[in-house]
């Protein structure tokens, strides 16, 4: 079983991940929090194996909480959700340590992503990959 | 030459002899004269003796003359006179007579002669039986007659032909010999356009019974001229033919003068003409003064009541005289301000641009206009508004510099005021943006996703349990959710990219470059220093969208799919080109046309941009791409 922590601002948005992940066969849900202070204090407790990380939180941003982590807890599988895919974020998170960058709203491809970097993968978004490509192959 | 009838040569008595002595006496004596000397006959006027003289007289010998009359010689025009008074002698009414005739020389010349004629012999009834004449040759005496006369003639025609006016007058005097009255001698008919009278109602008169109202100062200065024979000149009016005249006066000889009248009204009416036009002008200079001194008093009073100091310099620019509206404003003395001590009484933040100004006014003589504070004797800083011109000497020198201030400093504030409100309504609105973005963002778009996500799990359980018609209905209200998801994700990077929040405008105009790409297709060459931060979220929203409304005129108006954008940081100022290639267009136009009046355009980012402190430069040209360089003063935080 993987151990999952929901760092997630709003509620309704959590009280779903939750309701999502607690579906998922292989995933425990072992906390949650609603921000990155709460969060940096009951991960201590929770030993997660995996956290998603809201990208837009109140007070320390998502992607602060994310270098924080790694730092605390470098064998910490970090996940990112976000409601867009803007590219230096996306830059930005995999290079503080994440493992994935997903967008919010697509359940099917949240499933896929877990698994994926449950299997150790590194997982984006296929919109987030898409922008990427299209960088890319520009530059 | 001499012949008489001495027929019969004979012996002659002593008396014979001597008759014929005498004869012969007689006729040397009538040959000798140099007068001619002549005898004719009393019937016919045959000439029967005739004298040398009379032969070099009319040009014919002695013996030719013998064979001819008296009227044979005697010109025609002289002829009936002659043969009257001949006839009258001839019946003894006439002892004798004497007269002037022409006679006609044998070469047909005319001589002049004086005859007297009487009776030379008589028959014994005392019938005149022979006439004798002596014959004085006065041609001479006649040409120098004629001469005379025609130079008369010609004097009289130049008299009468003159058109100056001319006149004699023989002066009278009074018992002191003092001169009261003239008698007009002479006068030509020019005398008339002087006098309006003609000059035969003149001559002969007394000057003041012609003319009762002649000019008696005149009269006697004339006078004085006959009686002196001092030449003078006289100026006169004459009132009958309303007449200027100058007359030279002389005199001809002593108590009579003689006055050539030259009419000078046209330049007498020049003169007047002259006279009234200077009295006119002298009259529109005072009219002029007066209007002048009137609008320097209102020119003042405006002053006055305009500025509140008023201020003199020297030509190099310093204070040399005491202002005291100056002194009273700023309460420093005469003896703080003169020279460059006025400079003291400046906000010292003025001081430099103040005397960069100055100095350029001076140099180039040109006037000054320019802004700064000025320290009140109350303590504040007053806003003055300040117009300095320079006064010029005859040599186009300058001379010195008046100057006024206007205490601007009410609508320096109004003016600062109305930025600052400016300024804060561009701010309000950046942040009402961020507000409705993030409540787009942290509320509504979370139960969007929540609801999503909740949905999708619902269809799986349906699908799951069998329930295709309730799968599919779900599925379609999933993906009706999906495009609320995107619109509003749209919406929430529109009104304020998220990026912006917290990364820095490099970040943030990168991800404008993935997006205009997306959206619009438009290719964007991006070199942003990205070192930096721009502390204030406001300005850098305010910049994001400036550089994301160019590149949308790029994507909907350059007609082409490509464009560069240059982001740098120069001090504390925040420079940003953004060029295209694409086909440009003319700025008036672009202003002349309601597109600008249109949302976010080009003319409202200009003002915003100047609302903040910056400044934005357009360069196009139709057909040749167009390049916006847009500054903007940032305080910069570095990047840890």
């Amino acid at each position: 079983m993987t151990r999952v922590f929901i760092i997630e601002d709003h509620p309704v948005m959590r009280q779903s991940l939750r309701a999502f992940l607690q579906r998922q066969a292989g995933i425990d849900l072992c906390g949650e929090a609603a921000n990155a202070e709460t969060a940096l204090a009951e991960i201590e407790q929770a030993l997660p194996d995996m956290v998603l990380i809201d990208v837009s939180l109140p007070g320390m941003s998502g992607l602060e909480l994310l270098r924080e982590i790694r730092q605390r807890f470098p064998d910490l599988l970090c996940v990112m959700l976000s409601g867009h895919g803007e590219r230096s974020h996306v830059d930005h998170a995999l290079m503080a340590g994440a493992r994935g960058y997903i967008l919010k709203g697509d359940t099917d491809e949240l499933a896929e992503a877990l698994r994926r970097v449950i299997q150790g993968e590194t997982y984006l978004s296929g919109l987030v990959q898409n922008k990427m490509s299209g960088l890319t192959s520009e530059e | 030459m001499f012949s008489t009838n001495t027929q019969h040569k004979k012996q002659h008595s002593p008396a014979e002899i001597a008759l014929r002595q005498r004869a012969e006496e007689f006729q040397a004596h009538f040959n000798l004269t140099a007068v001619g000397n002549v005898q004719a006959d009393a019937n016919s006027g045959r000439f029967l003796l005739v004298n040398h003289a009379m032969c070099e007289i009319t040009g014919y010998s002695e013996a030719e003359l013998l064979e001819r009359t008296i009227w044979e010689i005697t010109d025609p025009q002289d002829r009936e006179e002659n043969e009257r008074l001949f006839s009258e002698l001839v019946r003894g009414q006439l002892a004798s007579f004497e007269l002037e005739k022409r006679f006609i020389r044998k070469d047909r010349d005319i001589r002049w002669g004086v005859v007297s004629v009487t009776v030379a012999q008589r028959d014994e009834t005392g019938r005149p039986l022979r006439t004798g004449a002596v014959v004085l040759d006065i041609t001479r005496r006649k040409q120098i007659e004629e001469s005379l006369r025609q130079s008369e003639e010609r004097y009289r025609q130049l008299f009468e032909a003159m058109n100056e006016g001319f006149m004699v007058g023989e002066v009278i005097c009074d018992d002191a010999g003092e001169p009261i009255d003239y008698i007009i001698r002479e006068a030509n008919s020019a005398m008339e356009l002087v006098t309006g009278r003609k000059p035969e109602e003149m001559i002969g008169q007394r000057a003041l019974t012609v003319f009762p109202n002649l000019n008696r100062e005149m009269m006697i200065a004339a006078s004085r001229v006959g009686l002196t024979g001092e030449p003078a000149e006289i100026e006169g009016f004459s009132p009958v033919v309303r007449w200027w005249y100058r007359s030279n006066v002389f005199s001809p000889r002593p108590g009579y003068f003689a006055m050539v009248f030259v009419d000078v009204s046209e330049r007498k009416r020049a003169e007047a003409t002259l006279l009234q036009m200077n009295e006119e002008l002298e009259r529109r200079v005072d009219e002029r003064t007066a209007q002048v001194r009137e609008s320097e008093e209102r020119f003042r009073a405006l002053i006055d009541a305009s500025a509140q100091i008023v201020w003199t310099m020297d030509s190099q620019g310093r204070v040399v005289e005491d202002s005291p509206s100056w002194r009273d404003f700023t309460g420093r003395s005469y003896e703080e301000s003169k020279d460059w001590g006025w400079l003291y009484a400046l906000h010292p933040a003025d001081r430099e641009q103040t005397i960069l100004h100055w100095q350029r006014a001076v140099a180039n003589s040109q006037p000054m206009e320019t802004e700064f504070r000025v320290h009140h004797h109350s303590g504040r800083w007053h806003w003055m508004q300040v117009r300095a011109v320079p006064l010029f000497d005859e040599h186009d020198g300058v001379r010195g510099w008046v100057g006024m201030n206007i205490d601007i400093h009410e609508r320096k504030e109004a003016e600062a005021d109305r930025e600052r409100l400016a300024r804060s309504l561009i701010m309000a609105e950046q942040e009402e943006r961020r507000r409705v973005s993030q409540v787009l963002h942290d509320d509504l778009q979370q139960l969007l996703y929540a609801t999503q996500m909740r949905i999708a799990m619902v269809s799986q359980d349906l699908h799951a349990a069998g329930q295709r018609h309730l799968t599919e209905e779900i599925e379609e209200a999933r993906a009706w959710l999906n495009q609320c998801i995107e619109t509003t994700r749209q919406m929430t990077v529109d009104l304020s990219p998220p990026i912006l929040k917290n990364e820095g405008l490099a970040d943030a105009l990168e991800w404008l470059q993935s997006q205009m790409e997306r959206r619009h297709g438009l290719k964007i060459a991006l070199y942003a220093e990205d070192n930096f931060r721009i502390a204030d979220a406001d300005l850098r929203a305010l910049l994001f969208q400036i550089v994301r409304e160019l590149l949308f005129n790029v994507a909907k108006h350059a007609g082409v799919d490509r464009a560069v954008v240059e982001l740098r940081q120069v001090d504390n100022r925040l420079v940003i080109h953004v060029a295209d290639e694409g086909c440009g267009f003319e700025l008036v136009k672009i202003a002349e046309s309601k597109a600008h009046k249109e949302g976010f355009g080009l003319f409202s980012a200009q003002e915003r941009l100047r609302l903040v402190g910056g400044h934005m430069k357009i360069i196009s040209q139709p057909g040749n791409g167009t390049r916006v360089i847009v500054h903007a003063p940032v305080q910069i935080e570095r990047k840890k």
